[in-house]
């Protein structure tokens, strides 16, 4: 189909017949003219126009003939197929050798020929496929039939989906959902303040139709059969607060004062005193100050997701979920965003802090409990700073603990590069702004600038997935969600990760 | 002597210049009697072109490369090509007529006649064109009546071209029932020492807009000889070309058939199996520099130079 006419290690030229319809992206193989059995995994990077011809000017001078003769003059081009080509660039994106694919460290002969790939260069491929599948191998618009998608042994290892609104970010959220929960052997909590996961869009199937064993659902709404969203006041502590709304010094400093009066019950003491009360006892905090902490503490409240019983919360059945291997879908559809951000925080860091708990104090259990993904939309909202809330930290320090975050967002550009840099595997899809695919760029742990021209021009439901563990950056085209629901089975209990050597 | 001054210097020469010996220095242009022509389809049309390279390793060494060859089109589809592999003859000053002469036996069957010099780059031009005449005769063979023999250049002889070569193939080409032309993107012909083809195509443009024409400016002299012309091959060609007809068929049938072969997007205007044929035999740069190459790696001189090198 193509042989190589120039390049080097980095980029291979090919010349490729003018009616070959290649496209970026597009996946070959090139068998090396020279050394038998040595195969290169090429990806097309660019098309360009090729002219076979003594002058320079050759087609601009054809074009200017065509223009003047169209519709006026018969005219006719005699070995187009010799005179015209397309020149076509490629990534070499590894040497296939056996059933994997090692770095390559040097070129094709010279004039050996590419090819489509075949079902005996698959096996390589597959082994770098994961236990997550999200969708088949995409080789230019076309899927292959490969599943690809993630390893869960890679969710400790943060996880970030990025793509302009549209571009398919909530169906791939539900096709990992499901194939988390297909697969059994890792835990998910799910953070959905648009509460389109479960019931699905209009039109599209949810996660609800996969009638799943192993996904459970909290909800701020009032929905039938779904457990209710509700935390006791003790779990929000006052840095949650201080990380979640924006708040002046003299807030903050307030919130402390707080904390030093009444510990874990600051919540529910400052919602139960009247506001004079407040005043009274806390001489030292302006009335403006306490005013406008009451009322956001007030607001809490009136949501209807802190019990006041402190006792009472789902945070423990949540982790029991996790460690359980399933999926924990948590609706917070029905609250402000601040409440949604407040509860999620709360969750998300009851999660870290068991695991990270059981590291320190209980070995073997820890040994035993799968490693867990906590999945965040709109995350540019708590990922600006690096160091506030509980979600930074996650970012920091859970991969220590087998506790991952997935940050999803269409503005990677605001999240913070430290946080950013902690992601190891992004899924890129359509990015409208240049600078959400730079910043993502150079976040990459794999060199993205050669397939800068695929991603500008990613389809809905197309993406790329960069992560270290991939000899290469893997392009897929993301199941459609309905169609993965009509064709999901789920097998029997998956049998756990019983010694998971990388975390002990 | 500025630039302005010598151009003007090589004007006045070329005004005084006595090479209009075609047109005819008395006739005016006025005089020329324009035809319109349609494309013609159906005949066969071959194409011989030679190419040469004189490859100079060193040391004053010539190596002479020359490679000729045809194809044919019939339908608009190209149905063969016969080109020869590079043919490559060290040449000096000495054995230089040796090898035109065999070669001249060898094609035309006949004892040369005076070659006059015997310079090597003259004596390969020679070579060449004898290599073109060998592949015409071949593409005649493949030829049938009606069809068209293209050759690039004029039809009369010229310095390069032995008169012999010319009388055989004229009289195969009769014989056979098919039309030579020669087509010369360099006529050679000037009027009042300017280029006498841009001339013309100038006129028949004001005359003839956006049509085929041609112009007849030198009448057939004798049977078998070679009528020339001004042509315009295709109304949205760049350019008109001198055309040399020797054949039994009108002109218009002749130039409208090998019209039909000049609506090539990248040539317009110009016959594509010319140009066709001229990319199959050229010899490009980097062949003739490995051939160069070979010559300078297997001469016994190189290795003495080398084992006598340092002592």
């Amino acid at each position: 189909m193509g042989i190589v006419i120039d390049g080097e290690v980095t980029e291979i030229v090919l010349r490729v017949p003018y009616d070959r319809d290649i496209q970026l992206g597009e996946l070959l193989v090139m068998d090396d003219d020279v050394f038998e059995g040595r195969r290169y995994l090429l990806r097309v990077t660019g098309i360009g126009y090729g002219y076979e011809a003594a002058e320079g000017d050759w087609a601009e001078r054809a074009a200017g003939s065509m223009i003047l003769m169209d519709g006026k003059e018969e005219y006719t081009m005699y070995h187009r197929e010799r005179r015209l080509y397309k020149e076509v660039k490629c990534l070499p994106m590894g040497r296939i050798e056996g059933d994997g694919i090692s770095p390559v460290k040097t070129i094709p002969s010279h004039f050996s020929r590419s090819r489509e790939p075949e079902e005996s260069d698959y096996g390589a491929l597959r082994r770098y496929m994961g236990d997550i599948p999200v969708g088949r191998l995409r080789s230019g618009e076309r899927a292959l039939d490969i599943e690809a998608g993630i390893s869960g042994f890679n969710f400790p290892y943060h996880m970030g989906i990025f793509a302009t609104t549209g571009m398919g970010k909530s169906n791939l959220m539900r096709v990992l959902a499901g194939s988390t929960m297909r697969n059994g052997r890792y835990g998910m909590l799910i953070m959905d303040p648009h509460g389109e996961y479960y019931e699905g869009p209009s039109n599209e199937a949810g996660l609800r139709d996969l009638h799943s064993r192993r996904l459970r659902v909290y909800s701020s709404r009032n929905m039938a059969g779904i457990s209710a969203l509700q935390v006791s006041y003790r779990e929000i502590y006052t840095s949650d607060m201080a990380s979640i709304y924006s708040l002046s010094d003299a807030q903050k400093e307030a919130l402390g004062i707080f904390w030093r009066e009444f510990r874990g019950d600051w919540l529910l003491e400052v919602h139960d005193h009247s506001f004079d009360e407040l005043v009274e006892r806390f001489e030292r905090i302006h009335e403006n100050t306490l005013s406008v902490l009451k009322r956001r503490v007030d607001n809490i409240f009136e949501m209807g997701i802190v019990s006041e019983d402190p006792n009472y919360s789902v945070s423990n059945q949540i982790i029991n979920d996790l460690v359980e291997g399933r999926v924990v879908l948590v609706d917070s559809s029905g609250l402000r965003e601040e409440e949604e951000l407040l509860i999620s925080s709360v969750l998300a860091r009851r999660v870290f802090e068991h695991w990270q708990n059981l590291f320190l104090n209980n070995e073997q259990a820890f040994r035993d409990i799968p490693p867990v993904l906590i999945t965040l939309e709109e995350a540019q909202r708590v990922l600006q700073d690096a160091k506030k809330g509980v979600f930074p930290r996650i970012a920091r320090e859970g991969r220590k603990f087998k506790v991952g975050l997935c940050a999803i967002s269409q503005q990677p550009k605001l999240i913070h590069e430290h946080i950013l840099s902690q992601l190891n595997t992004l899924f890129i899809m359509g990015l409208s702004d240049d600078k959400d695919r730079e910043k993502l760029g150079s976040a990459s742990k794999q060199d993205l600038s050669p397939l800068r021209n695929e991603i500008k021009t990613l389809n809905v439901g197309e993406a790329i997935i960069t992560s270290p563990f991939t000899p290469f950056a893997i392009p897929v085209h993301i199941y459609d969600f309905s169609e993965y629901a009509e064709n999901y089975e789920e097998e029997e209990e998956g049998t756990r990760i019983e010694h998971d050597e990388g975390f002990v | 002597m500025s630039v302005q001054e010598q151009i003007d210097r090589i004007l006045r020469e070329m005004e005084s210049d006595g090479s209009t010996h075609i047109f005819g220095e008395d006739a005016e242009l006025d005089d020329l009697e324009f035809h319109e022509f349609e494309p013609m389809e159906g005949s066969a049309v071959a194409a011989v072109d030679g190419s040469s390279v004189m490859v100079e390793p060193y040391g004053g060494i010539k190596i002479a490369v020359i490679r000729a060859g045809y194809v044919v089109y019939e339908r608009g589809e190209r149905i063969g090509r016969n080109v020869s592999d590079m043919q490559v003859y060290r040449m000096d000053f000495r054995n230089s007529s040796d090898i035109y002469a065999e070669k001249y036996r060898e094609i035309l069957d006949a004892e040369t006649p005076e070659l006059g010099e015997t310079d090597p780059n003259y004596v390969m031009q020679r070579l060449r064109t004898l290599e073109e005449f060998r592949y015409m005769f071949m593409a005649l063979e493949e030829l049938k009546e009606g069809d068209i023999l293209l050759i690039d250049g004029a039809l009369r002889g010229d310095r390069h071209t032995p008169d012999r070569g010319m009388a055989l193939l004229s009289e195969m080409a009769q014989d056979r029932g098919v039309s030579l032309v020669g087509i010369s993107k360099d006529s050679g012909i000037m009027h009042n020492g300017l280029p006498f083809v841009p001339q013309v195509d100038r006129l028949a443009e004001e005359r003839f807009p956006r049509k085929r024409w041609y112009a007849k400016v030198l009448r057939r002299t004798s049977p078998g000889k070679e009528e020339i012309f001004v042509a315009k091959f295709n109304p949205y060609g760049e350019h008109a070309f001198r055309t040399d007809i020797i054949s039994l068929e009108t002109v218009s049938e002749v130039l409208g058939k090998v019209s039909w072969y000049a609506s090539d997007i990248a040539y317009v205007g110009y016959p594509y199996p010319l140009a066709d044929a001229h990319n199959e035999v050229i010899i490009r740069g980097g062949a003739a520099e490995d051939i160069g190459y070979m010559v300078e790696t297997d001469l016994p001189e190189r290795f003495h130079r080398k084992l006598d090198r340092g002592v």
